[in-house]
């Protein structure tokens, strides 16, 4: 059973404190998924404000079939992937206009790397949005499959297969950089 | 496509590094280990990868970052309640613990409350002065606060019985009478317990003077009174009085009550 499931009967009648248990109970999660797929804290905690005020204006949707986490976690995903999109638009916009550096080069440099590290923060990079969703989750928040596939929607062995693409292309850019 | 170039059972690598699979799939994966190259090379260098994931260090949260974020949701949706709050500070203070960690905090949690809760509600061992060893006797030990009562009940027997020779007027009421009677009975088992006769046949007249003032009416008032006093004159209970009460308050200053 959902052990968030009596605060989330008690936020959907409109229980604001309720919800703000819940709140407090995932901020932490929340912000670091944030900045595992944005890499940029100021972004990740406008993202995870976002998905508290989304996920309370939503909640009524919510229909208990998974887990209150990870019905959290899709939004944060989701919102994660809408940032990017706009984060990209911004950019190449500033890009075009006034040729300012690419601000992943200051986000690499935040990064204290060694070695296989720095590829990794790359290279995550560079996954699909899915792939890269599979392994944060799997890797950086220690969720099961099971659980990925409730946030992903969609089948166990699809994020197996995400899992697998993700570390093939992982793989593959750490030998080609080792090499 | 990366999917065509690889064997099916890659797939099952990462699973595999977690012990994550079902015993047939271990199984499977296993047996196509024994015949299949490319997947033994493969699966070491899934194994890099795999580890240097696991060790991944990431940034920390920035702490002014963190706190702003915190005052955002408090401010959202309301602020932390107690219990949160000592949550909170548990995590503060054990950091993210293994399983063995925690079962060990739960253990001293237990611990602690355990302690608490015996000194809060377990009595301590009463102050015993007196054991009788005798084994026709009740054998129960006598403490100090059983003299204490003892000394009590004697004071007060006391002041009665003065009140009752020397005729006073409010010397005795019905009340004042049942209260002693009770406390009779009680004092009656701590002598029988202290083998003394002589306490013993005090509070057996005791409680006959009691038992007939518990029932005085105001009918038969002087009646009643006149027989009392007859009662504690013809029975020396004042001297019976004052001879117990220095025999106790002897014991009382041995034992230090």
């Amino acid at each position: 059973m959902d052990p968030d499931r009596p605060l989330v009967r008690l936020a959907k009648n409109g229980n604001k404190a309720a919800f703000g248990k819940l709140a407090r109970r995932y901020r932490d999660s929340v912000l670091t998924l944030a900045f595992d797929f944005l890499k940029d804290f100021e972004s990740a905690k406008d993202v995870a404000q976002d998905v508290f005020m989304n996920a309370f204006k939503h909640i009524g949707d919510f229909e208990e079939k998974s887990r209150f986490s990870s019905w959290l976690y899709r939004i944060t995903v989701n919102t994660c992937l809408d940032a990017r999109k706009s984060n990209s638009r911004r950019r190449k916009f500033l890009l075009s206009k006034k040729g300012i550096s690419d601000s992943e080069h200051k986000i690499d440099e935040s990064i204290q790397s060694n070695g296989f590290d720095e590829i990794l923060s790359k290279e995550l990079n560079k996954l699909s949005h899915q792939e890269r969703a599979a392994i944060v989750l799997r890797y950086f928040h220690d969720k099961s499959v099971r659980e990925i596939a409730e946030v992903l929607d969609c089948t166990e062995s699809t994020v197996r297969s995400h899992l697998y693409r993700a570390l093939q292309k992982l793989d593959k850019s750490y030998r080609r950089r080792k090499s | 496509m990366i999917m065509k170039s690889g064997c099916e059972f890659e797939q099952l690598f990462e699973g595999y590094f977690r012990s994550d699979l079902s015993p047939a799939e271990e199984l499977a994966l296993l047996n196509h280990l024994k015949t299949c190259e490319s997947c033994n090379v493969q699966l070491e260098n899934f194994y890099i990868v795999h580890t240097a994931l696991l060790k991944y260090q990431r940034p920390s949260v920035p702490s002014e970052l963190k706190n702003s974020y915190y005052q955002q949701v408090n401010l959202s949706f309301g602020q932390e309640t107690f219990s949160e709050k000592f949550n909170l500070l548990l995590n503060k203070l054990f950091g993210r613990r293994s399983s063995f960690a925690r079962a060990l905090q739960y253990a001293i949690f237990i611990i602690v409350g355990f302690i608490a809760g015996w000194l809060l509600f377990v009595p301590s061992e009463p102050d015993i002065v007196f054991q009788n060893s005798d084994p026709y006797q009740i054998s129960q030990p006598v403490t100090k606060n059983d003299l204490k009562l003892v000394y009590a009940y004697l004071q007060m027997s006391e002041m009665i019985l003065l009140a009752i020779q020397n005729d006073t007027e409010y010397y005795l009421n019905r009340e004042l009478a049942q209260k002693l009677l009770i406390k009779t009975f009680s004092v009656s088992d701590i002598a029988v317990k202290l083998g003394n006769l002589r306490m013993i046949q005090f509070l057996n007249r005791m409680e006959i003077l009691l038992l007939e003032a518990s029932n005085l009416n105001e009918e038969e008032l002087d009646e009643s009174i006149a027989l009392i006093r007859k009662v504690v004159e013809d029975s020396n209970l004042l001297r019976e009085v004052e001879i117990l009460k220095s025999y106790f308050a002897v014991k009382r200053e041995q034992f230090g009550t």
